[in-house]
This record gives C-alpha cells, sequence and structure tokens, in this order.
C-alpha cells in the first residue's frame, strides 16, 4: 500500500476517533449497561424479585385477573415473565402516558405498583441519547457508521494485527502502554466491533432508511412497507363481540411455529369485534428478530403473519440485525460476553482520546501545552470520567431514596444529569486532568463496590441471600458491581504505570510506518 | 510536496466522502431495492444493508482520491447514474 494511502487512513483514524471518541464512550458505556434491563428492572424494586418458575400459566386468567383489578384498557402491551422479569408486565400508552400493572404469573396477585427507571433510563440513553426522536436515535446510527470507518482504518493501518493479538513487550511509557492497550483491545474485539457497529448503523438510521427503501420497494407506498412489518392496525368496529380465549389462541401460534418463544402479548380494541391479539419472540435455535402471529380476538383468524425464516435472503439477514445488536440469543452467557466486550469497545474509544491527548502534551511539553489540548482533556475526563459516576449514583438514589410504594422516583434521572454535569465542571475548571483522574476513578470504584453492600443493607438482600434463592439477576448485578469497583481501585493504585518519557519511541510507535 | 499539502487541507474530499457518500449510499440502495429480482419485503432490507457499506466505501476512495474535485467528480456521477436508474425505475413501477 502506498505511504501516502496509509497516512491518510491514519488521519482519518485519528480525526473520526478524536472527534468520536467522548461520543462513542458514551454510546458503549450505556449500551453495555443497558444489555441488562431485565435484570436492572427487577433489581432496582425489592418488591419484585422472586424465583423464575417457568412452569406454564394460563394468559387469558391473567388478563382477567388484570380487567378485575382495575386494568381495563382495550389496548394493551404485554412483556411475558422471563429468568430476568419472572413477573407478568402490563403497559398501556395512551396519550404520552403509560399505565403499568405486574402480576405473578401464576397466582394473579396484583404486584407493587412500580417503575423500572434506571433501566429505562440507561436504555434511552443508549438507544435515543435523551434527544427527542428521531435527533437522538439518527446521531447513535451515524456514529455507527463512523465507527465502521474507524475499524476499517485501524485495520489498515495496524498492519502487524495478528502479531499485536499478545502483548509482548514490556511497555517504557504511559502512551506507549495506551497504544498496546488500544490495539490489543482493538484486534481482539474487531469481529465484535464489526457486528455491533454494522447492526447498530442500520438499528439507528432504519427510520431515515425506512422511507427511502419503501418508497422503492412498495412504489412509495411507505404504509404498505410498514403493514409488512407490524401487520394491519385493529379496526375498531364499534360492535362489542366475544373474545376467544388468549390461551387458545396461544397455543394455535405454539402449534404453527412451536419454537416460538413468545416474548411480548399485544391487545388491540379488546372487546370489539375488530380486535387483534398479537403473539411475538424469537424462534429458539435461530439467530431472528421478533416472529409474528396475529389474530383476530372475535372470529380467530389469522390476520398477518411474519415469519422470517421464511422470507428471502435479505429478509433473513435483516432479521439478524436486532439479536446480533442486543445480544437476544445465546442466553445469559452471551449476554455477559457481550458485556465485557462492550465494555471494551468503551475502554478502546477511551485509549483512543488518551493515546491523542498524550501526544499533544507530549509533542509541546518542552513548550506549554496548546490551551486547546488542555481544554479538550479536561472535558474528555469530565464526561467520560463522570458517566460511570453518575450510573452508580443512579444506583445509590434508588437505594437511599425513600418514596411511597406507588411513587416513582422522578429525582433520580435529575441525580444523575447532576453528578455528571458536576464532575464535568469539576474537571473542566478544577485540578489538572492528571490529579483529578485518580481520585475520581478511586472514588468511582468505591461507590461502585458499595452498591451492593447498599443493596445488602437497604433491602436485607445480600449476596448470600440472593444466591441462596435464585435471584441470579440480583446476584448478578451486585457481583458485577463489586468486581468492576474493586477493579477500578486496584487500577487506580498503579494509574501511572511508568513516567512520561521517550516520546520519541512513543510516537515511532504510533505514526503508520512505510510499505 | 502536493500530496502533503492535500492532505493537510482535504475539505473537497472530506465532502465528497460525507455528502456525496451518503448520496450515492441512497442511491445505490433504492437502485437495489427497485431491481434485485425477489420479493418487495425481501428487496427492500437489502438497500438497508447495503447503505453503510457503500458509504464506507464511497468515504475511503474520496479521502484518498487525488483531489477533491476528482473525488466529488467520480461520486457525483455514480450518484446522478444510480438516482437515474431509481427515477426510471419507480417510473416503470408506477407506469406497469
Amino acid at each position: 500500500m502506498q505511504q501516502r494511502t496509509r497516512k491518510i487512513m491514519y488521519e482519518t483514524h485519528a480525526w473520526a476517533g478524536l472527534i468520536l471518541g467522548i461520543f462513542l464512550f458514551v454510546i458503549c458505556f450505556s449500551g453495555s449497561v443497558s444489555l441488562f434491563v431485565g435484570e436492572l428492572a427487577t433489581w432496582e424494586h425489592p418488591e419484585l424479585r422472586r424465583s423464575w418458575n417457568p412452569a406454564p400459566f394460563s394468559l387469558e386468567s391473567r388478563l382477567q385477573d388484570a380487567r378485575a383489578a382495575g386494568f381495563n384498557y382495550p389496548n394493551l402491551f404485554v412483556r411475558m415473565p422471563n429468568p430476568a422479569r419472572p413477573y407478568l408486565h402490563l403497559m398501556h400508552f395512551s396519550d404520552g402516558e403509560h399505565y403499568e400493572l405486574r402480576l405473578d404469573p401464576h397466582d394473579g396477585s396484583v404486584l407493587p405498583k412500580t417503575h423500572a427507571e434506571i433501566a429505562e433510563f440507561l436504555g434511552h440513553l443508549h438507544t435515543d441519547l435523551h434527544l427527542p426522536y428521531p435527533f437522538g436515535r439518527y446521531l447513535i446510527g451515524f456514529s455507527g457508521i463512523f465507527l465502521l470507518l474507524l475499524m476499517v482504518t485501524g485495520i489498515v493501518i495496524h498492519r502487524k494485527r495478528w502479531a499485536e493479538l499478545f502483548l509482548t513487550r514490556r511497555p517504557k511509557t504511559r502512551r506507549m502502554w495506551l497504544t498496546d492497550l488500544h490495539k490489543l483491545l482493538g484486534t481482539w474485539s474487531l469481529p465484535f466491533i464489526t457486528v455491533i457497529a454494522f447492526t447498530g448503523a442500520i438499528l439507528g438510521l432504519l427510520g431515515f432508511l425506512g422511507g427511502f427503501m419503501a418508497l422503492a420497494s412498495y412504489d412509495g407506498d411507505v404504509a404498505a412497507a410498514t403493514a409488512a412489518f407490524t401487520g394491519p392496525a385493529a379496526q375498531k368496529q364499534d360492535k362489542p363481540g366475544r373474545m376467544l380465549s388468549l390461551d387458545a389462541l396461544r397455543d394455535r401460534a405454539l402449534q404453527e411455529q412451536p419454537k416460538l418463544q413468545i416474548q411480548y402479548v399485544e391487545i388491540s380494541e379488546y372487546g370489539d369485534q375488530g380486535a387483534h391479539v398479537e403473539f411475538s419472540g424469537p424462534v429458539r435455535g435461530t439467530l431472528t428478530f421478533q416472529n409474528t402471529f396475529i389474530y383476530n380476538l372475535h372470529s380467530g383468524a389469522e390476520v398477518h403473519r411474519v415469519d422470517w425464516l421464511a422470507g428471502g435472503l435479505w429478509s433473513r439477514l435483516f432479521g439478524m440485525v436486532t439479536p446480533l445488536h442486543f445480544a437476544s440469543f445465546g442466553g445469559t452467557a452471551m449476554k455477559w460476553l457481550y458485556f465485557f466486550l462492550g465494555l471494551g469497545m468503551t475502554l478502546l474509544s477511551a485509549t483512543g482520546t488518551m493515546i491523542w491527548l498524550e501526544k499533544r502534551l507530549n509533542q509541546r511539553r518542552k513548550a506549554a501545552a496548546p490551551a486547546s489540548t488542555e481544554r479538550f482533556a479536561r472535558v474528555a475526563l469530565g464526561i467520560c470520567g463522570g458517566l460511570p459516576a453518575a450510573t452508580i449514583a443512579l444506583f445509590w438514589v434508588h437505594r437511599l431514596y425513600p418514596r411511597a410504594d406507588d411513587h416513582d422516583l422522578v429525582g433520580a434521572p435529575l441525580v444523575f444529569w447532576l453528578v455528571w454535569l458536576a464532575l464535568t465542571l469539576v474537571a473542566c475548571f478544577g485540578p489538572p486532568p492528571k490529579a483529578l483522574a485518580r481520585p475520581l476513578l478511586l472514588g468511582s470504584g468505591l461507590a461502585a463496590a458499595a452498591v451492593p453492600v447498599l443493596n445488602g443493607l437497604t433491602t436485607g438482600h445480600f449476596f448470600w441471600d440472593s444466591w441462596r434463592m435464585n435471584w441470579f439477576y440480583v446476584f448478578g448485578v451486585d457481583a458485577t458491581f463489586l468486581l468492576l469497583g474493586l477493579g477500578a481501585c486496584w487500577y487506580a493504585r498503579r494509574f501511572h504505570p511508568a513516567p512520561a518519557a521517550k516520546t520519541e519511541m512513543a510516537d515511532s510507535i504510533t505514526q503508520p510506518q512505510e510499505s | 510536496m502536493s500530496s502533503s499539502s492535500k492532505v493537510s487541507r482535504p475539505w473537497g474530499q472530506i465532502s465528497a466522502g460525507l455528502v456525496g457518500g451518503l448520496l450515492l449510499a441512497l442511491a445505490v440502495g433504492v437502485t437495489f431495492s427497485i431491481y434485485w429480482p425477489s420479493e418487495p419485503f425481501d428487496r427492500m432490507f437489502l438497500g438497508a444493508l447495503l447503505f453503510p457499506l457503500i458509504w464506507i466505501a464511497a468515504m475511503l476512495y474520496a479521502f484518498t482520491a487525488d483531489s477533491g474535485k476528482r473525488a466529488w467528480l467520480t461520486i457525483g456521477i455514480l450518484s446522478l447514474v444510480f438516482t437515474a436508474f431509481d427515477a426510471l425505475g419507480l417510473y416503470l413501477h408506477q407506469a406497469a
């Protein structure tokens, strides 16, 4: 490859990484955490913690229990129980408001009214950056494109990538160490980054692309393209009708596709002759998006079916995008693998930015460091260091804030934003980054390690209790906090692995080599 | 050196890669979504799946092009050709 091409690739990698590094850090970190939205939703509400019972239950009986409890909306969205959320979760959305009810799937008892705030908050940070749709979603999608660009240019400039699968030298400077770590993380997580960046770009830009592709494939009829996905909407006929049993229709869907794992049930216009029920979920043993069966709740007629396995090559490939991005295949082990690889990507973003900063600051060591570089270092530390701390604060607030049984914890997101903002301001106007980074990491580590202790003290559910009661979602969240917290404390002790010297040697490592 | 001066002021290449590449990726995606011989539900996804790959390829081409003018010329012509195909395909579909 020509030296000029390699240099351009290097410049592209460096500048795209610099512009997007902090942004990618936020997306990767929030994405890693939000993999466990189900587990977190149950963890944050001790009253919902219960053992997972996979025995079948009557969906029709639970619907009638909900209606008897006053939750008798004609349009309902039902999340079926799973090991992370071992309860039936009914939701109704109306005029921007949403109403929820949780039931024990086996005895129908109504569970305390709560709202999975941490889980939803972190999930929304990852998918929309808490910006109005579609701005945040499209920003995420475009960042997926540029992450792919970073990956391709990274492959081109690092020719010795197989040799970089292992660290074989002892780094003498911090920049050398950061560079080795960046290459190591990038090389090991290359397939993962490819999958996440590509699927993230598709998912983020689906709303943007969908219009164009529907225009092309359905002669401009976007409604027809949407209906091919979702099926026709239920049309209210204003004629009350007898509703069929949800259990009978569920059995019918399972007869049609015995490996269907029903995750969601959507009921539309219940009580009317035009009512629909939709059963959707992945097919066990396959890598597919939600297969869907829609029936008329009055006549039992099949209204629509989406079978991603029965379509052509491209729809089958597209059906893999969502499970590949959210690790909704392969069970808990796959989610943990994604979690650690996601944290690796987070670290990759951080080390990329840090390498650039080290280079800039060391280049100007004899003169004063440029003010813009110093400012950028402060902003980067504030945003990247503040995000984990703010996330931990969210968990602390949830455990310490006294609240009524049916009252949502409205202040937790505010605490998150305030902590993040405060730490960013401290980083921008307080001590220099090198002085602040270590105490920030140590403080975050201690706060994270204390979360399981706080959980035990406030709920009575210590590690051993959750393990003994098979509440693995509680145990998993606590153990992760403890391990990551202790890991951060350990790393904070040796934060500066070597004196900053021999910058010329480090420069030679990150500059592109001649072909 | 001419190459180094181009690397230091590559706004033409950058805009061609970012803006031109986006337009080209959309045009190519739509072309495949119109002409690919399969069901509409299937070929609709082909365009979406190709979009990131085409854009990345266009960016890499544009960034390494000799000049911004050349990058814009190549990507612009390709975009126009594919857009013409798209317009023709949509017209024929609606006329049929």
